[in-house]
């Protein structure tokens, strides 16, 4: 989902450390064997929406401040948990763009690919050791549950009775994870006090998960040009997002046909377009969107006792914008 | 004893299902002790029983990682011995209460084996074992339960005093030494009962309790239970263990005797087999697994029953439960009767009636496949393999079905050949299926052309229900095919089935001698930890088989690492306890390079527990990866074993010898990296399991990883499994490894992160050279392998064992590159293994290497040596061949060329490097068993000049 970073921003000192984000992230990855260290750096120089560190500097706004250069390395190493994961992502995915340019992967194969999404893993958490350790711990265990959603997915694919419970535990792990990591630790490194800490986390948690939702509903109502595939694509895979899940869950007509057309061994191109219909008839975008903007709602009720401020403003505003229709 | 036979303790009900008549067998407390294991000579009942109780402990503990768990089945065991049996017992273990000391301190392997010498006349290593656990259960009685890793790591150092060869199970009687007490009362007794037995009377002991309203009938030939069941008739290496504890086995002289599994997979009509062998046949034939029809076995097992003190009724409907404000309180027969009984084990099958009536299983829910089969003589060479074939396809559509063909062996010429399917499909019916895949077998074996069936076909359905949380209520167990304990994969049942039983009186029998026959919940806590990975649990059951199935068949003819290992754990029906492990690769022990004086074996238990523990609630199935890893590399130089070894060099204090100049003194670090200080006092600190372990799966996941295709990327498409297990394994073994490591300790996380960087920029040079033209020597190779993989790792082991325990630099860096050194000798040492005909510790063979983007080094040299003859090699890769010729092949191929010696010659050079950095260590018991393996890589490999 394009998260534009100025639509919600306001906190100024945020967006400064913002602009200087760029230059630690690219010292970060530096390494002895100058392959690896272009392989690493591929993702991080094509930009992207940033949003875990914006979240982590702006969360850091709730506390009297830490070392700039700690929050600009910690937000940095979020980042590239992240970006790590997209890695090993679009490798599994077999995924040849991503941010408009070829992947690793389809560059220089799936080995060198994989090999640097854990190089930029174990980057990542060796910068956040030498930080804090709490925060290294508490990192850990977001990338534990990030590695555990995964799997929790994989093992769904093509499954038309994956239930609703599951699918918001994957979304937990694998999207809220990391969010709830930014906010907390930004707090944590300003010397928030401890139920600011608690706040943010709750709210980096309800907003990962509103934003999941929301982009669940890209691959059916997305066009091609703004995807990079056809929309339906993931339907495909035997990826079931929010809205096709809760079409499925529905005793209606069109969670019948659908339900047939995903059962169809050969998915043609037709029964893609076709499915994608069905889950809009179906009310499943409509109803993906009110469980977004439900959890958009409890991210903002979460911050509702700190102090006011552009900070407080940002957050609520990035709460409503990823919950934004938008196709 | 006699109190415990006045009345009836428990009954089970069996065999309601098949409608061919009930069985009710009614237990006494005493039948329902654990049953005499293999550790039978003529020692005195209580020693028997014992033996078998503490073995039984002991397996469990391995098999669960449970020590507390085990500890306190052993005390439930000896709260319920009698009197007589007791005083036996505790003049046994006096010996081992009076030793000096407390119980934590306790340093007892000499004197276990002195005790065991006493108990049973010689060192009977599973026995010794056991008293281990016994004295670790009384220790815990005597401190306090809770504490579960010290009893594990006691249990763990009595096990390190058992000699490096274990002794056979078996033994041969033995005159009885003279011990601290016999009663030969006893001791006529078991006589007296095996003679009867022997006798086919099942009336030796003549203690069969009165069974209201009538007596039991217990005469040979007019049981009514046995009946042509619809089965497989396969019983696994697990199943013939627990038959063999049983003491059934010889009762069971017609049976077959299986020596393998054969897998076909693919889509019908190009299927690829793969074998997996469990040894060799010979005087332990039919030890991995047998054949026998149902009708025998079940009939053998009910006399066993009577035999043990059981009343056995047969042809008796069971109507249902009685109960009695929500307790089970015995059963109700159709022609009115009451059966009370303080526990129900309901036993009655797939169907069970009493499940249903219980509410702990909703047929409506549960998850029902069907199996039906049929016996057919004629068939020729079937030889002593069991063949499965799968998917099979659904007639209809021809889309693939979970489901799945199968030919069982029954003898020279018979088989049992059937067909399975997981789950209901509408417009599947089993019949066709059945059919289609006979003709199959026709067409595809000619083997099978000619065979004839015999009778018509049966269909049974198959329960995969398993949820061990409904496994129980008060008064009431379900056990085997009503418990849904049946493997989805291949329909296998009967081990589960016989190990729930056993788990069931166990359980029973402790929580009556507790007084609290109502608490059942051990038992589903039990059958939780046994049978997860296994049996698949949870909710999410279903998907999870569905993955672990689509990336077996997207990979069945990889045999990059993770598949290969995947492949075994899901397939090899292995999942047996006990201490016989028959790992293919299992030739690397090094047991005896360690000295024990550094008591290695109660951390590497430990390990061995939080490696389990890290996959266990997620990936049920992925269990079985480091268990596998660990009967084989429990004693390989890997990764975990040398932070123990490290961490124990740097305890020491160097002590200044000749060789050892005063420049070389090592000086204290000054605070190289924060928190790195030694634990308090001399000696491994607390945590090094964890940060073991932690370096093992990091090994684990660069294992993964490099199972990832070097080719460039395919373009999208839905077969990917492959790949995408490789990176999901490769992330949750990384983020674990992470996360025991940061939760422990930052500096080390910061330590083994970097040594994770090092391992990845190692394998971009290699994937890199592998690009390069002119392409770079073999010694270059070399050199490029040892920063990669696994002797990136081992370096990484060794540093941070040696830093964790607070060591000089100097020591440190030593013992990283001692680590670099023998881990690539290791990795050569595995290639030349394969190379030469063999297989590898991940079970490979030489077609491993064929599959390859990068090969390995030895194979790069065979390759170039061959030149243009290296065509032959491509051709091997796939074929119609069997796989161990095409592998015999290419091993005859590398044969022909200088590249195994010269890969020996390498691997002498690398271990005798390795050996001079010990140099910078100090003297000790580390020191020299680190020498000792470096000497073991040289010989093992031939590699000695």
């Amino acid at each position: 989902m394009l998260i534009d970073t100025e639509r919600w921003l306001t906190h100024q000192p945020s967006a400064a450390l913002m602009g200087a984000l760029d230059g630690v992230l690219e010292d970060l990855l530096r390494c002895r064997e100058e392959r690896l260290t272009e392989a690493a750096a591929h993702l991080v120089r094509r930009g992207g929406k940033r949003m875990r560190p914006a979240l982590l500097f702006v969360s850091s706004a709730f506390g009297p401040g830490g070392a700039e250069t700690d929050l600009l390395r910690v937000a940095a190493a979020v980042e590239l948990l992240h970006v790590a994961a997209l890695y090993h992502d679009d490798v599994m995915d077999r995924a040849e763009t991503r941010r408009g340019t070829p992947t690793v992967n389809a560059v220089r194969g799936d080995a060198e690919a994989v090999t640097a999404g854990t190089f930029v893993f174990a980057r990542a958490m060796r910068t956040l050791a030498a930080v804090d350790g709490t925060l290294a711990a508490w990192a850990s265990r977001s990338v534990l549950a990030l590695a555990l959603g995964q799997m929790q997915e994989a093992e769904n694919t093509y499954n038309l009775e994956h239930r609703l419970e599951s699918y918001a535990e994957i979304a937990a792990r694998k999207t809220a994870a990391l969010f709830e990591l930014s906010c907390r630790a930004g707090a944590r490194l300003a010397g928030a006090p401890q139920d600011a800490v608690e706040g943010l986390g709750l709210y980096g948690r309800a907003l990962g998960l509103a934003f999941q939702a929301a982009d669940d509903t890209l691959d059916v109502t997305a066009p091609e040009a703004v995807l990079g595939k056809k929309p339906g694509t993931d339907l495909r895979e035997g990826v079931y997002g929010l809205p096709v899940l809760l079409v499925l869950h529905r005793r209606t007509l069109e969670a019948e046909r659908l339900r047939q057309v995903l059962r169809r061994d050969d998915f043609t191109e037709d029964d893609q377009e076709e499915a994608c219909h069905h889950v809009q008839a179906g009310g499943g975008i409509a109803g993906a969107f009110t469980i977004a903007q439900d959890y958009a709602h409890q991210a903002v009720t979460h911050i509702a006792g700190l102090p006011g401020g552009e900070a407080k403003d940002s957050l609520a505003r990035l709460a409503r914008y990823v919950v934004t229709r938008r196709h | 004893m006699s109190q415990a036979h006045s009345r009836r303790r428990f009954i089970t009900v069996a065999g309601l299902a098949l409608g061919g008549g009930g069985a009710v067998l009614g237990v006494s407390g005493a039948a329902a002790q654990p049953a005499e294991a293999g550790v039978a000579g003529v020692m005195s009942m209580a020693r028997q029983v014992t033996c078998s109780a503490l073995t039984e402990a002991v397996a469990k503990l391995r098999t669960t990682g449970d020590a507390g768990e085990a500890a306190r089945r052993l005390m439930g065991w000896y709260a319920a011995a009698s009197p007589a049996e007791r005083a036996e017992i505790d003049a046994a273990f006096d010996a081992v209460l009076s030793l000096p000391g407390s119980f934590a301190s306790l340093d007892t392997h000499d004197r276990l084996r002195l005790l065991a010498k006493e108990l049973t006349g010689q060192h009977e290593s599973r026995l010794t074992a056991a008293i281990g656990l016994a004295v670790a259960g009384l220790s815990e009685a005597h401190t306090g339960p809770g504490n579960a890793m010290a009893t594990g790591r006691l249990y763990a150092r009595t096990i390190r005093a058992l000699p490096s060869q274990p002794a056979r199970p078996e033994q041969p009687p033995r005159v009885q030494p003279p011990g601290k007490c016999a009663p030969g009362r006893v001791e006529h007794a078991v006589r007296e009962r095996r003679r009867g037995r022997r006798r086919g009377t099942g009336r030796g002991s003549g203690r069969l309790p009165p069974g209201p309203p009538r007596p039991a009938r217990h005469a040979a030939g007019t049981l009514g239970l046995p009946r042509d069941k619809s089965c497989g008739d396969a019983v696994n290496r697990a199943g013939v263990a627990l038959l063999r504890e049983m003491d059934v086995l010889r009762d069971l002289p017609g049976a077959y005797g299986i020596g393998g599994l054969e897998v076909s997979m693919g889509p019908t009509g190009a299927r690829t087999t793969r074998a997996f062998r469990y040894g060799r046949a010979g005087e332990d034939s039919g030890r991995y697994g047998l054949v026998v029809p149902r009708a025998v076995l079940d009939d053998v097992l009910v006399r066993r029953a009577v035999e043990a003190g059981a009343v056995f009724r047969q042809r008796v409907q069971v109507r249902g439960l009685i109960r009695e404000d929500g307790v089970v309180r015995g059963v109700e027969t159709a022609a009115g009767e009451r059966l009370r009984a303080r526990v129900v084990v309901a036993a009655d099958g797939s169907t069970s009636k009493l499940a249903r009536q219980s509410g702990l299983v909703d047929a409506a829910k549960g998850r029902l496949g069907y199996a039906m089969r049929a016996y057919f003589t004629g068939a020729r060479e079937l030889g002593d393999t069991l063949s499965f074939h799968m998917p099979l396809d659904n007639p209809a559509t021809h889309s693939r079905l979970p489901a799945y063909g199968w030919v069982i062996p029954l003898g020279p010429g018979r088989a049992n050949v059937g067909a399975g399917v997981a789950e209901k499909h509408p417009g599947v019916h089993l019949n066709e299926l059945f059919l289609r895949f006979v003709a199959e077998l026709r067409a595809s074996s000619p083997w099978f052309a000619a065979a004839r069936q015999e009778g018509p076909a049966k269909g049974a359905p198959l329960f995969f229900g398993f949820a061990p949380g409904r496994s129980w209520m008060p008064g009431l167990v379900l056990a085997g095919d009503a418990a849904g304990m049946v493997n989805p994969g291949t329909g296998e049942g009967i081990s589960f089935a016989l190990e729930s039983g056993k788990i069931a009186a166990e359980v029973v029998a402790e929580r009556l001698a507790a007084g609290q026959p109502e608490d059942l919940a051990p038992y589903a806590a039990t059958l939780t930890r046994r049978f997860s990975g296994h049996l698949e649990t949870g909710r999410h059951a279903v998907n999870r088989h569905r993955l672990a199935w689509r990336v077996l068949e997207d990979t069945f003819d990889s045999d990059r690492p993770v598949f290969a290992l995947t492949r075994r754990a899901m397939l090899a029906p292995d999942h047996t306890a006990g201490f016989e492990t028959t790992a293919p690769g299992a030739i690397d022990d090094i047991r005896h390079c360690l000295d024990p004086k550094l008591r290695l074996a109660g951390d590497l238990v430990e390990v061995g527990e939080i490696l389990a523990d890290t996959v266990r609630k997620d990936w049920p199935f992925l269990e079985r990866l480091p268990g596998l890893l660990s009967e084989e590399y429990l004693m390989a130089p890997r990764p975990a074993l040398l932070v123990l070894l490290a961490a124990r060099c740097g305890a020491t204090q160097p002590e200044q010898g000749p060789e050892q100049g005063p420049e070389q003194k090592p000086e204290p670090e000054p605070g190289q990296e924060r928190g790195l200080a030694p634990g308090p006092g001399p000696g491994p600190r607390p945590g090094l399991g964890a940060l073991a372990a932690a370096t093992d799966l990091a090994g684990l996941a660069a294992v993964a990883q490099a199972s990832v295709d070097v080719a460039p990327a395919g373009r999208g498409g839905r077969a990917n499994w492959g790949t995408m297990f490789a990176v999901l394994t490769t992330d949750l073994f990384l983020a674990r490894a992470l996360e025991l490591c940061a939760t422990q300790d930052t500096a080390l996380t910061a330590r083994l992160t970097l040594a994770i960087e090092e391992a990845c920029d190692g394998r971009t040079r290699e994937l890199a050279a592998a690009r390069q033209d002119p392409a770079p020597t073999a010694g270059r190779w070399l050199e490029l392998a040892s920063a990669s993989g696994a002797a990136a790792l081992c370096a990484a082991g060794c540093e941070l064992g040696a830093a964790s325990a607070g060591a000089p630099a100097a020591v440190v860096e030593a013992l990283g590159r001692y680590g670099r050194l023998i881990g690539a000798a290791a990795q050569l040492a595995d290639d030349v293994r394969r190379l030469g005909g063999g297989v590898d510790r991940l079970g490979r063979d030489a077609l491993a290497d064929l599959e390859e983007g990068l090969p390995s080094v030895p194979f790069r040299l065979v390759l170039e040596e061959l030149g243009a003859r290296a065509d032959e090699l491509a051709g091997l890769r796939s074929g119609p061949r069997p796989r161990e010729e095409r592998a015999a092949d290419v091993a005859r191929l590398a044969g022909r060329t200088t590249a195994l010696k010269q890969t020996s010659a390498w691997i002498r050079e690398l271990c005798e490097q390795a050996q001079e950095t010990l140099v910078h260590l100090p003297e000790g018991p580390a020191r020299s068993s680190l020498h000792a393996i470096a000497r073991h890589v040289i010989r093992n490999t031939g590699a000695c000049s």
